[in-house]
């Protein structure tokens, strides 16, 4: 192909024939703001951000979609484009929840909180999954625009979570239409659309039916392509943006497709496509279930050896040894059930030790779990025919375990037969393991580790050639050809139903249950759990969704209604092994028996309590908890300034009602992102003698926070207190009058007891370590050492998104 | 190249014949059947039978002759009279026609609304000189109402086809150059010279195959030009068709027409039968050329009035606008060349062709040749379809065609080119009405909606009428205009309702910019127009809005504040009983009285009054 000049803001640069002018100007390093170009895509013209001026054409064309031709002079910036494109932003922001792009203490804010809150709704970036990786908010940030001018539009039913996998805030969407364009290049008949027109449109499937009922194959690849946080992996997303991407096999299916791992801390993430086009298409087990499994809580980490009736842990060279000793004493009467899909040297391996033992092999295909064993086998082990069994996989139920002498497991994962093995060897997953893997023609294809193993893990291959070098087993002897993918293999790219539904005998639906939606089955053990109801516990009268992410909980509690004070909370669990997390008591009812609770969504947890509704139970409610603001101090007639943000919002409302009971004139300030996050307005007002309202962006109220309240009138009052995120009390602190008056906030760090015996909520208050569960949670708010607050808070991050949820109730967890 | 030689000729003494029987002649296209032209239809039939005339007198369909003010319309012949035109014949009004006019040959003078003859007959003005028809010159609406449409011979007789033959006997070359000599421009609204356009499609190299596409998705408010003609004389737009097609090398064309028109829909299927029967339609022709046309029926969304929406449509796709280049004319339907007309432009075709470049370009103004059919609408005396002469005074059209605003009100505005267009005031009256005069003054002819306004039309609600339209009809696609569209429509409501600011018309100002220069198609880069002109020419009505919390045109429902003049009141309790919110009390004979609070300023007392005592400030 010839190349050819164009010029470019007076710089001659070449192009290519098919070339657009906005690729010319990238390949030449001439930066244009686009949103929905894409380089994988065909033009779209959607975001008109590329406008650019050109010779000889009239208006602005977009540079996306006009093809470069020989000689054209092209200009990317002048005023008139400047503007262009800052009001389109400006439009766009207004439809997408910015209050952290037009908010002054932006980057104060979110030099405190590194990563974004975890909510389910993504209010504004602080609270948005894809804050790293936005190409909206780089663009945004870029031409920076203060004031967009405009009312904010956001509509909290546009949250979608009912599909597996995927979640989507059509909030966020900006319609670029990378989405749909990437399902129909891949699927060639694409799943998702824009449905409706005008302020209605929105991607959808067809009838706005849930996408797991369509065409869509679950690829992800939309979630690549969309460029803001509306599409997004329900699981990984909080991960942030990866350290490495590494290109690597699946090996959770005999079509071994090429994947794109994706790397942070050492972990795999998620899992891409190396390129968006049909040939490198995925299904959802390698892009969603393989970093989920290989990340599952459930995996198998310790070596563990019996000794008498206990299992011990012990280093592998022991268990090793104990292999050795088990294979040589009972020879001849030995069963190994390998997997076809190991690798090809694991494989070797265990041939060569079922053929040298004379030991009876069976190769399982990936696919299967215990019932798929050979009828003769499985009678045999039902018998307690063999008298000492090596099973790479779950193939060995609990009630054959207990009848073999000699039973040794390696696997990924724990169950529950494990624990009458004499030896539970743990296994790398297979993006922890290099070897040897079948391409479809059935040549060998080498794949390397992606990341290291962790805890006792090894590769299986590892504790096998230990194993076969203390044998002396030549394995070169056990040489055999990989199969070919067969002619009739049907593709899970293609196909749900091909998709595989086990692996390693090992039910995928139970460790990702959102294939559960997709109509992937559980194992009869899985539904055995699921049926146990939880009973006792406490119920939740109501469950009212304020603003996005906030919910009102009502729950029955006469114990707890009789004795709450203001500023007093209680810990609680949604089930008996969720985490346990204190929440401040802002309403209580001794007469009919309840407290309320504003249960605000920033992970696990808190989703999980979230989702309960009127009649479920909450199993945990250990409260009042905590030393209740003392409010003989408050004197009448004397002057009260109530600041509260988030949940502080309501965390105020009892103490305004008691000090206007009191007879104090109190005044409350609160602050929001955005005028569709404020909530509790009329009842705060209905308790104080002033309500100043704040929002960031200011769409409602004044424009600012409550640090700005405290600046000018702070020195006004008496009394002080404050309440809402480590950031906004550290805000307030800042700006707090510095002569030693009263004033005061209420800390809310990771505690688990909440009686002042673990420790986990100590803080530093005035240079003393303090314990927030008794000794609060009030505290002086000048003495507090927020930076060490802010931190503690955020010591299980990485466990806490690990921990979020891979599926709540089948359905979304809004309220 | 005579094809249809034989045909034409006995056409010809049908017609001439059928022009000459007494007949009764009913406008019934889709404005004279909602004007109740099927119960009149029903009406003269039974009448006829019942004097015995079933058999003698033929009752007639045609289509809409322009006059929708006075419809039903109805044409009654006498063998060896002139036809007389009568207006807003009810059923009642049959038997007297049939009994006065038809049996006792006297017509019905108070009816009567034109003579179809040159002369003046029996007091009767000739159609020619009516008010509403003397300025106008009829190319494209030449057979609209005056034959009957599913009739092929008629079409015939008056010269249908024959601008075919003649183009077919030249090489498509010189069709070509003939258009573009007649000065023809898209009449869709664009105003692109027809002829060039068509040059593009026929240069176009990138495939053989090529398409020929009639744009009949009208959808503007207040417009339908494109409906009369397919109802009218669907033959003249096939006619179009087939000799772009043989200009461009197409062998194919569609029609893409919105489902809302069935009535044009039945009859251009008629229509295409009909021309297929006579071996005009897929079969080859004696030089080689073979057609087909094809209709694709459209679901109503006014963005597939965009070209490559439309092609979009048709392909079964969303119907989203897409960026040119590449241009229709290389990479169009089908990703193949492409040609998209207006139903009026291949109207005009046909007769360009048929008459020469001459008869058109002769016509007009210097730039804008030849004439405009406009729709009148609004509150204008004589609604109805009527065609001028490109250049012809506003003031004509609204005043001397349209008669001037309804009731004698005040004219204030006309909004030309419907939600793309804008408005013009009395000040515009004596500009000429051309492609270049409408664009000078902010607004465009677009496809021809005129919708007028008086004094009782609030021009802010007037804007977010509009607005308002282009905000659920834009398909979402681009940020400028699905935001922008959402954005100013709060705004105009936001004023509407008295809580509008002066922030506001800056605001407003921006987003139309950035609509108008940075939107993907026409619909987004034309939608703030309405707001433009507006606020160009009626910005005391915004501030009336904005600073004095008060509508001038008392239209805006939160801005009026009703109250009964007791003096005027007769007690007859009319208001009383209309009042939704039970806000009037009084009694009967008693003076009555508006409760502020309970008001919601929906207008009905005002309009239930007989004596004029609800005031309204």
């Amino acid at each position: 192909m010839s190349t050819f000049k164009i010029t470019i803001d007076g710089r001659q640069v070449d192009a290519e024939p098919g070339m657009t002018v906005l690729q010319a100007a990238k390949k030449a390093g001439i930066f244009i703001p686009s949103l929905c170009a894409h380089d994988e895509l065909d033009p779209y013209g959607a975001c008109r951000l590329c406008v650019v001026e050109i010779d000889g054409m009239r208006g602005t064309p977009t540079s996306c979609t006009t093809p470069a031709a020989e000689g054209m002079v092209v200009r990317t910036t002048s005023e008139q484009l400047e503007t262009q494109r800052r009001r389109t932003i400006e439009l766009m922001m207004s439809s997408h929840p910015s209050p952290c792009l037009v908010c002054d203490s932006r980057a104060d804010c979110e030099n405190e909180k590194k990563t974004p809150t975890r909510a389910t709704s993504a209010t504004r970036c602080g609270a948005c999954s894809n804050r790293p990786g936005c190409e909206l908010r780089k663009i945004a940030l870029g031409s920076y625009s203060r004031d967009i001018g405009l009312p904010m539009i956001y509509d909290p039913s546009k949250v979608e979570r009912d599909d597996p996998f995927i979640d989507k805030d059509h909030n966020l969407c900006v319609l670029c239409g990378r989405c749909f364009r990437v399902c129909e290049k891949i699927h060639s008949k694409p799943a998702i659309s824009i449905a409706n027109r005008g302020k209605k449109a929105k991607i959808s499937a067809a009838f706005g039916r849930s996408w797991s009922s369509e065409e869509c194959l679950f690829c992800g690849a939309c979630i690549d392509a969309c460029p803001t946080g509306c599409l997004t992996d329900r699981w990984g997303k909080w991960f942030g943006e990866p350290d490495k991407t590494v290109e690597s096999r699946c090996a959770m299916c005999p079509k071994h497709c090429k994947i794109m791992l994706r790397i942070k801390d050492g972990k795999v993430v998620s899992a891409g496509m190396a390129a968006l086009n049909k040939e490198s298409a995925i299904c959802p087990i390698g892009r969603f279930a393989l970093p989920q499994m290989v990340n599952s809580p459930r995996r198998l980490r310790k070596i563990a050896v019996r000794r008498g009736r206990e299992q011990v842990p012990v280093p592998p060279e022991v268990a090793v040894e104990r292999l050795f000793e088990i294979l040589s004493q009972n020879s001849g009467k030995i069963l190994v059930i390998s997997n076809a899909g190991a690798t090809y040297e694991s494989r070797k391996a265990m041939r060569a030790i079922s053929g040298v033992f004379g030991g009876k092999l069976v190769e399982m295909p990936l696919d299967s779990d215990a019932s798929d064993l050979p009828a003769d086998i499985a009678a045999d082990l039902a018998a307690g025919n063999y008298s000492a069994v090596f099973s790479y996989g779950d193939y060995v139920s609990e009630e054959a375990a207990q009848k073999i002498g000699h039973l040794a497991i390696f696997d990924v994962m724990k169950t529950p037969a494990q624990k009458f093995a004499e030896v539970v060897l743990p296994i790398s997953a297979f993006a922890e393991t290099s070897g040897t893997l079948a391409a479809p023609d059935g040549s060998k294809m080498a794949v390397p580790a992606a990341v290291a193993s962790s805890g006792d893990q090894r590769p299986l291959n590892g504790y096998l050639c230990d194993l076969c070098k203390k044998l002396g087993v030549d394995v070169k002897k056990y040489d055999f050809d990989l199969e070919p993918l067969p002619a009739d293999f049907k593709s899970p790219t293609e196909d749900k139903k091909a998709l595989p539904r086990r692996v390693l005998g090992h039910f995928l639906a139970d460790y990702v249950p959102d294939l559960g939606l997709l109509g992937l089955p559980h194992s009869p053990k899985w539904h055995e759990k699921a049926a146990a109801k939880a009973s006792g516990g406490f119920e939740i009268l109501e469950n009212k969704m304020l603003v996005p992410n906030f919910h009102e909980l009502t729950v029955k509690a006469p114990e707890a209604a009789k004795f709450a004070r203001p500023g007093q909370f209680a810990i609680l669990m949604a089930n008996s092994d969720s985490e346990r997390s204190p929440f401040t008591l802002v309403d209580w009812n001794a007469e009919e028996g309840w407290v309320k609770f504003i249960i605000e969504e920033v992970g696990r947890s808190s989703a999980e309590i979230g989702a309960l509704q009127k009649g479920d139970r909450l199993a945990v409610l250990s409260g009042p908890l905590g030393t209740p603001l003392d409010l003989g101090r408050f004197k009448e007639g004397s002057k009260a300034l109530l600041l509260g943000g988030c949940y502080g919002i309501a965390a105020i409302y009892p103490i305004a009602r008691e000090l206007k009971k009191a007879g104090v004139r109190t005044v409350c300030a609160i602050e929001a992102s955005s005028s569709y996050m404020l909530y509790y307005k009329d009842k705060l007002a209905s308790v104080c003698d002033e309500l100043i309202v704040s929002t960031r962006d200011g769409s409602e109220g004044r424009r600012g926070g409550c640090i700005n309240v405290m600046e000018e009138r702070g020195a006004e009052f008496d009394e002080i207190v404050a309440i809402g995120c480590v950031f906004m009390m550290k805000q307030c602190a800042s700006k707090a009058p510095a002569d030693g008056r009263d004033m005061f906030c209420s800390l809310n760090p990771i505690m688990v007891d909440g009686t002042g015996m673990c420790g986990a909520c100590r803080v530093t208050v005035g240079g003393e370590t303090k314990f927030a569960c008794v000794d609060g949670p009030f505290f002086r708010l000048d003495k507090v050492d927020f930076g060490e607050l802010g931190k503690r808070r955020s010591a299980y991050r990485l466990i806490e998104i690990e921990a979020m949820p891979r599926h709540l109730n089948g359905k979304c967890y809004r309220g | 190249m005579k094809i249809l030689e034989s045909l034409r000729e006995s056409a010809k003494k049908n017609w001439a014949e059928f022009q000459n029987r007494a007949r009764v002649m009913v406008g019934a296209a889709t404005c004279g059947r909602a004007a109740g032209a099927g119960d009149v239809i029903e009406e003269f039939k039974k009448s006829l039978k019942e004097n015995g005339l079933d058999g003698k007198v033929e009752v007639v369909e045609t289509a809409c002759i322009g006059l929708c003010y006075a419809e039903p319309l109805v044409e009654i012949k006498r063998e060896g009279e002139p036809s007389v035109l009568y207006s807003n014949v009810k059923p009642k009004d049959v038997a007297k026609l049939v009994s006065e006019h038809l049996i006792g040959c006297n017509p019905v003078a108070e009816k009567a609304e034109a003579v179809m003859a040159d002369e003046e007959y029996r007091g009767i003005k000739p159609f020619k000189k009516h008010p509403m028809v003397e300025l106008q010159k009829r190319i494209v609406l030449r057979n609209c109402g005056v034959i009957d449409p599913e009739n092929f011979e008629h079409c015939l007789a008056r010269g249908g086809y024959e601008g075919f033959e003649r183009a077919l006997s030249m090489p498509p070359e010189k069709v070509i150059e003939e258009v573009t000599a007649s000065g023809l421009r898209g009449r869709g609204g664009a105003g692109f010279p027809t002829g060039v356009k068509w040059g593009f499609a026929r240069a176009s190299k990138t495939s053989p195959t090529k398409y020929i596409i009639c744009n009949a998705d009208e959808g503007d408010p207040g417009a339908f030009m494109d409906r009369s003609v397919l109802e009218g004389d669907p033959h003249s737009v096939l006619e179009g068709l087939m000799i772009a097609g043989y200009a461009i090398g197409a062998e194919c064309a569609y029609i893409y027409v919105r489902s809302e028109y069935p009535l044009a829909i039945q009859r251009l299927k008629k229509a295409i039968r009909q021309a297929e029967e006579a071996g005009l339609l897929k079969r080859e022709l004696p030089n080689g050329f073979k057609f087909e046309i094809r209709i694709k029926k459209g679901s109503g969304a006014f963005v597939c009035g965009e070209e490559t929406s439309l092609m979009a449509s048709i392909e079964g796709v969303r119907a989203m606008p897409r960026p040119k280049p590449p241009f229709p004319a290389a990479k169009g339907l089908f990703k193949k060349p492409t040609n998209i007309n207006n139903v009026e432009t291949l109207a005009a075709v046909s007769s360009i062709m048929r008459e020469g470049a001459q008869m058109y370009s002769s016509l007009g103004s210097e730039k804008s040749k030849g004439t405009k059919t406009f729709s009148l609408a609004g509150k204008i005396k004589r609604t109805g379809l009527i065609e001028v002469e490109l250049g012809l005074k506003l003031d004509d059209i609204i005043n001397k065609i349209g008669g001037g605003c309804a009731d004698g009100k005040k004219f204030k505005a006309v909004q030309t080119g419907g939600p793309s267009g804008g408005c013009l005031t009395p000040e515009h009256l004596s500009i000429p009405v051309d492609y270049e005069s409408l664009a000078a003054a902010g607004s465009i002819i677009g496809s021809g909606g005129l919708v007028v306004m008086n004094e009782d039309s609030c021009m802010v609600e007037v804007a977010k009428f509009f607005v308002n339209f282009t905000e659920n009809e834009s398909c979402g696609k681009c940020i400028p205009c699905r935001m922008g569209t959402q954005h100013a429509h709060a705004i105009l409501e936001k004023i509407t309702s008295g809580r509008g600011e002066m922030e506001d018309i800056e605001r407003l100002k921006k987003i139309a910019f950035t609509m108008k220069q940075s939107s993907l198609c026409g619909l987004g880069q034309t939608a703030p127009n309405p707001i433009v002109t507006t606020l160009r020419y009626f910005e005391d009505e915004y501030l009336a809005h904005i600073r004095e919390k008060r509508c001038p045109a008392l239209v805006c429902p939160q801005l009026v504040h009703f109250s009964v003049d007791a003096e005027k009141c007769t007690g007859c309790t009319a208001c009383e009983r209309v009042c939704p919110t039970g806000a009037i009390s009084g009694g009967v004979k008693k003076p009555h009285s508006i409760d502020s609070e309970k008001c919601i300023s929906c207008g009905a007392c005002y309009q239930s009054c007989r004596f004029g005592a609800i005031a309204r400030k």
